[in-house]
C-alpha cells in the first residue's frame, strides 16, 4: 500500500459518511446555493476532500467537518460565479425529480405524506398563510397586504405553523 | 452562540431559506453557518419542510389536472349522450303521435263506412249521391201529394178557345184560380216529370241513385 492510499480514508468509511450525511448535507447546500444542480456539484466536492483530507479528522467530528466544508465550497462556489446576491436567493422549490438523484430524491414519498397529515392539523389560518408562501411563494409583506393583516401577525401565523410542523409526531421521524 | 429557543433558531434558518432576512441579517446568518453545527442543520431541516410542503402542493395541482380534464371529457360525453337521447325520445314520441293519429283516422273511415248514415249525416256530406237520391226521395213523397196532373192539364190549356176568345169559365174556376196563384214554375215541373219518368216504379220507390 502506497503512502498515499494510507493517508486517505477507507472508501467503505466514505461510503458509509455519504450514506449517513449526504442527503442533510445536500438540502443544506440547498438552502445556500438555492440551485440544486449547484448543489450536487458542491456536494461530490465536498466528499471528494473527504477521500483526500478526510483521514486528519477523528471520526466523532466528520459530520461537522463535512458541514463546514460544503460551506465553505458553497461560498466559493458563489463568489467565482459572481451571481448576484437576490438573484440568487431565489429558490425553485419543486424542481423537476430529473434534477434530484435517482436513488437519493429530495423528498420522499413517506415526507409528503405526514406533511399533508400534519397540515391538516393546522388551524385554518396558519395554513393559510403556508399555502401563500410556500404553494404561491408570495413574500410575507404580499401575504399580510392581501389578508389585510399586519406584516408581523403573517410573520407569527407562519413561526406558529412551523412549530407545531416540527412539533408533529408524524414529521419528527421524517425531518 | 445559540439562541435561547430551538423553536427561534428554526424561524431564523426559514426566514433565511425563504430570503426573508435582509442582507445585514442574512449575512450574519451566514456568518453564523461557518461555524454552528445546529444552525446548519436547522438550515437543512427548514429546507426540507419547505420542499415537502411545496410537493403536497405540487401533487394537488397534478391531481386535480387529470381530474378536470377527465370531468371535462366525462361531461361533454355525458351532455352529447343526454343530447341524443332527448332526441331520439323525441323522434320516437312524435312517430307514436302520427301512427296514434292515422289509427284513429282508419278506425274513423272504417266506422262511418259500417253505419247506416241517417239522412242528416248524408245532407251533411256535400254532394254525394246518396245525399241527393235521399232528399229527391222525400221530395217526391212530398209532391206526390200534389195534383200535378191537373196543372199540367191547365199549363196546355192555358192559351183559351181555338177563336181566342177566353175560355169560359169552368166549373169550380175559383178553386182553379186559387190553385192557379200556387202553381210551382215549369222547369220544376219538367224536371220532376222527367225524373219521375225514369225512376218511378210500381211501388214508387227509387230504382236507383241518380246520376248527375
Amino acid at each position: 500500500m502506497s503512502i498515499v492510499e494510507e493517508t486517505r480514508l477507507d472508501p467503505a468509511v466514505v461510503a458509509a459518511l455519504y450514506a449517513d450525511h449526504a442527503e442533510q448535507l445536500r438540502r443544506f447546500l440547498l438552502g445556500v446555493l438555492r440551485d440544486p444542480s449547484l448543489a450536487n456539484d458542491v456536494l461530490q466536492t465536498t466528499f471528494a476532500k473527504a477521500v483526500q483530507v478526510g483521514h486528519t479528522t477523528c471520526a466523532e467530528s466528520r459530520k461537522a467537518w463535512l458541514f463546514r466544508v460544503a460551506y465553505h465550497e458553497a461560498a466559493a462556489l458563489r463568489r467565482r460565479q459572481m451571481v448576484g446576491a437576490r438573484a440568487r436567493r431565489q429558490l425553485v422549490w419543486s424542481r423537476p425529480a430529473a434534477e434530484d438523484s435517482a436513488d437519493r430524491p429530495l423528498i420522499r414519498c413517506e415526507t409528503v405524506d405526514a406533511v399533508r397529515k400534519a397540515l391538516a392539523e393546522l388551524p385554518y389560518r396558519q395554513r393559510q398563510v403556508v399555502r401563500m408562501r410556500i404553494y404561491e411563494e408570495k413574500t410575507f409583506a404580499v401575504i399580510a397586504e392581501e389578508l389585510g393583516i399586519p406584516l408581523g401577525t403573517a410573520l407569527a401565523r407562519m413561526r406558529a405553523a412551523l412549530q407545531k410542523l416540527g412539533r408533529s409526531p408524524k414529521l419528527r421521524d421524517q425531518l | 452562540m445559540r439562541h435561547k429557543e430551538p423553536g427561534e433558531l428554526d424561524w431564523l434558518a426559514f426566514c433565511y431559506v425563504a430570503d426573508e432576512l435582509s442582507l445585514d441579517e442574512a449575512a450574519a446568518f451566514e456568518n453564523r453557518l461557518a461555524d454552528d453545527q445546529t444552525a446548519r442543520e436547522a438550515v437543512a431541516r427548514a429546507v426540507h419542510l419547505t420542499c415537502a410542503v411545496a410537493a403536497l402542493g405540487d401533487e394537488d395541482r397534478d391531481r386535480a389536472a387529470p381530474v378536470s380534464v377527465a370531468r371535462g371529457a366525462r361531461r361533454r360525453r355525458s351532455v352529447f349522450a343526454r343530447l341524443l337521447c332527448t332526441a331520439i325520445a323525441a323522434a320516437a314520441c312524435l312517430a307514436a303521435v302520427l301512427a296514434y293519429r292515422h289509427d284513429r283516422g282508419v278506425q274513423r273511415v272504417a266506422s262511418l263506412r259500417q253505419s247506416t248514415p241517417s239522412a242528416q249525416q248524408i245532407e251533411s256530406s256535400e254532394g254525394s249521391p246518396e245525399q241527393l237520391a235521399v232528399i229527391w226521395s222525400r221530395t217526391r213523397e212530398e209532391w206526390a201529394a200534389l195534383p200535378w196532373d191537373d196543372w199540367a192539364a191547365d199549363l196546355s190549356a192555358g192559351a183559351g178557345e181555338p177563336d181566342g176568345s177566353p175560355a169560359p169559365p169552368a166549373e169550380g174556376a175559383a178553386d182553379e184560380d186559387a190553385l192557379a196563384a200556387n202553381l210551382p214554375p215549369s222547369w220544376m215541373l219538367a224536371a220532376v216529370q222527367s225524373f219521375g219518368g225514369r225512376t218511378d216504379t210500381e211501388d214508387g220507390s227509387i230504382s236507383g241513385p241518380e246520376e248527375n
